[in-house]
């Protein structure tokens, strides 16, 4: 094993590998910066320039790129609250507000070492995890699946606001990203469901398009509006100061990146879970290791924790989400599947091969992600004092760019002008949304996992009727559900703090 | 009992008629296909029924509570000002939509940025240019030439087009 690991780091460190490793980070980074130019899209963009490489040049080309694409898209939502990869839109929510305080050094800083020690985490995960992978995966069925699901739902509904209303909103807005997502084909019967008529919504609706609507187009809107630069009423020189105080925040808080990690690395092994869901659970973790009330009222204003998780966990997803695609050929999104096509293009064939005969190889997946992050994040620590700056810029000058990079991104969705009207669209129920505080990231991570909770669930009920509610790591998993909605009230109830009176209950 | 119909109040009644909605649509599929709208749509009904009595009565308001964890919008200016602005930059969201059905996305991007960096952001005419052309270089540099997307044509080309001009 020791030597198989050995080997894996010779392989990535051999000139030609290294070499394609720096120039797929290079791309990578660039990537993540922009919004709407997913990592995903990127990797399948690439596939055909690695026809004529070597599976020990390729996959640290490839991985090399997608794996740093979560860290950079940290930048792009951290300075202008635009998510920069559908993996960084957790970090929006208190990172922006940081920025906008004069604090995008700081909430960089915590982003970037936050990213940097998630990877690592991952990748340490990757390495200790292969051998003992097989019974973690079967464990879990699709019943478990479905209501792991509900429970990433129920962990940001519980988070969206405080008191019974806050739940309620929480919890209705999840269920309106739900809906939004059986809209177009079903895949069970093919029926076509609240399409209208209308032939763009028959593959439902792409991701793309409805979260920079949501997230970007209300904060155009709210620049405008201000018609100053991001960070206003903030010095120009004052922006980079607190880079060295967002990477020691990371330390001082380091069992909760660690914690976050975890919870990033292993939702990342969970096919279609990953990033998508791992960021808002470490979100709502983050949030609830908030001692008091006063405390966690700060999230949502610009507390760095709650850059700190999800700027974890959506980069330990990475080296954890390898584990089913190179063991068992099982993609655990959409960048995991382009990979899987880029083994076969390479002639790996994932399985019991790539854990014995190709180990070595294997391994040096597990270093590129983390050399290549190490490196990434070094570069954007060093730039990091001009990168900060660009939020000082006036609005007039800073505006008309991320106009365009929304309608770019939006439409490189499906190269179709649908893109940019449902971009529209959910632009106008973004700004309601946000200007009459109704929480977006319960809608977020409905719409993003709504077809899936569905297959799931028709799965279960076909396969097990209604048994599949008894079976014990269900109720297990409904117990943690009911925990988390009445944590609040069981631990003030725990600890005698506070005897929560009738209308808290 | 001091009744609060405001914005979240409006958002709660639309969340209603569109999940009402959405179940009598879906009562006339197969079971499989609406089994997951009918749950989802119920839910989210009776849900908003608690949600609207306790925005209606504003109990929670009242004590500052039902914050929600997201990002807050500018409360800098007073409310007439604001409307006056949010409209304003939603006809520049919309506008540039026109304008890339118009002239197609390269023209509209240098079109978008000379037009709002002059007019809405008050900059001299040399440097709303610069920034018009440097915009357009990035998007033809990156997107047209690198990663050949294919933008489609607004409709004076289409035009231009059919009369066999271009």
């Amino acid at each position: 094993m020791l030597e198989a690991m050995l080997n894996g780091l010779m392989i990535v460190l051999q000139l030609k590998s290294f070499t394609y490793m720096l120039i797929g980070a290079t791309i990578g980074f660039f990537v993540g910066i922009l919004p709407g130019l997913g990592g995903a899209a990127t990797l399948a963009l690439m596939i055909p320039f690695i026809y004529r490489m070597t599976p020990q040049e390729a996959l640290p080309f490839l991985l090399g790129m997608h794996s740093v694409t979560a860290t950079t898209g940290d930048i792009t939502s951290v300075l202008f609250g635009i998510p920069g990869e559908g993996t960084t839109v957790a970090t929006i929510v208190d990172g922006y507000p940081m920025t906008k305080k004069g604090e995008a050094g700081r909430a960089l800083g915590a982003a970037l070492m936050s990213s940097l020690i998630g990877a690592l985490f991952g990748a340490f995960f990757l390495a200790l995890i292969i051998p003992m992978v097989q019974p973690l995966i079967l464990a879990f069925g699709s019943p478990e699946m479905f209501v792991v699901i509900l429970l990433g739902l129920t962990c940001i509904a519980s988070l969206s606001g405080k008191g019974k209303l806050g739940l309620l909103m929480g919890l209705l807005s999840g269920g309106l990203g739900l809906l939004c997502s059986l809209i177009g084909q079903d895949r069970q019967v093919g029926v076509l469901r609240y399409t209208f008529g209308q032939l763009y919504l028959w593959n439902g609706l792409p991701i793309i398009p409805v979260m920079i609507g949501f997230f970007a187009i209300p904060e155009v809107i709210d620049i405008t509006v201000r018609g100053q630069a991001i960070a206003n009423k903030v010095a120009f020189g004052k922006l980079g100061t607190g880079v060295w105080q967002g990477v020691k925040d990371t330390f001082t808080h380091f069992w909760l990146v660690l914690r976050c990690s975890a919870i990033g690395s292993v939702l990342g092994i969970m096919p279609g879970l990953g990033a998508g869901v791992s960021q808002w659970v470490s979100y709502a973790h983050a949030a609830r290791s908030a001692k008091t009330d006063e405390e966690r009222a700060l999230f949502g204003k610009g507390d760095v924790r709650g850059v700190l998780g999800p700027g974890a966990a959506n980069n330990s997803k990475e080296g954890a989400s390898l584990i089913p695609t190179v063991a068992f050929g099982i993609p655990t999104g959409g960048g995991m599947a382009i990979l899987l096509g880029a083994f076969l293009v390479l002639g790996l064939v994932p399985g019991p091969d790539m854990l014995s005969k190709h180990l070595a190889l294997t391994y040096s997946m597990v270093w590129t992600i983390a050399l290549a992050n190490i490196i990434c994040v070094s570069v954007c620590l060093l730039f990091i004092n001009h990168i900060a700056k660009l939020t000082t810029v006036r609005a007039s000058l800073i505006t008309p760019p991320i106009f365009v990079l929304c309608y770019i991104g939006a439409y490189t969705a499906s190269n179709s002008m649908g893109d940019l009207l449902l971009m529209m669209v959910f632009g106008v129920i973004g700004y309601f949304m946000v200007s009459n505080r109704w929480p977006r990231p319960p809608f977020v991570l409905g719409f993003v996992l709504g077809d899936l909770a569905e297959s799931y669930l028709y799965v279960s009920t076909t396969a097990f009727g209604a048994s599949w509610l008894l079976r014990p790591k269900v109720i297990m998993l409904f117990g943690l559900i009911l925990a988390f909605v009445f944590y609040p009230y069981i631990f003030k109830l725990l600890t005698h703090k506070e005897v929560p009176d009738e209308e808290q209950i | 009992m001091k009744s609060r119909f405001n914005g979240r109040a409006v958002i709660c009644l639309i969340l209603m008629a569109v999940s009402a909605t959405a179940v009598l649509i879906a009562w006339k599929w197969p079971m499989q296909t609406a089994l997951f709208p009918v749950v989802i749509g119920i839910m989210i009904f009776l849900l908003a029924i608690p949600t609207l009595i306790l925005l209606l009565t504003g109990k929670e308001e009242a004590a500052g509570q039902a914050q929600a964890v997201d990002r807050e919008i500018t409360s800098d200016y007073d409310e007439a000002t604001t409307r006056r602005r949010t409209l304003i930059a939603f006809g520049w969201v919309i506008g540039f939509f026109l304008l890339i059905f118009t002239v197609g996305f390269s023209g509209a991007v240098l079109l978008f940025v000379l037009a709002y960096t002059r007019f809405q952001g008050g900059e001299k005419w040399w440097i709303s240019l610069v920034m018009a052309l440097l915009s357009w270089l990035f998007i033809w540099a990156l997107f047209v030439r690198t990663l050949h997307i294919p933008f489609q044509e607004g409709l004076v080309q289409k035009g231009l087009r059919l009369l066999g001009i271009i």
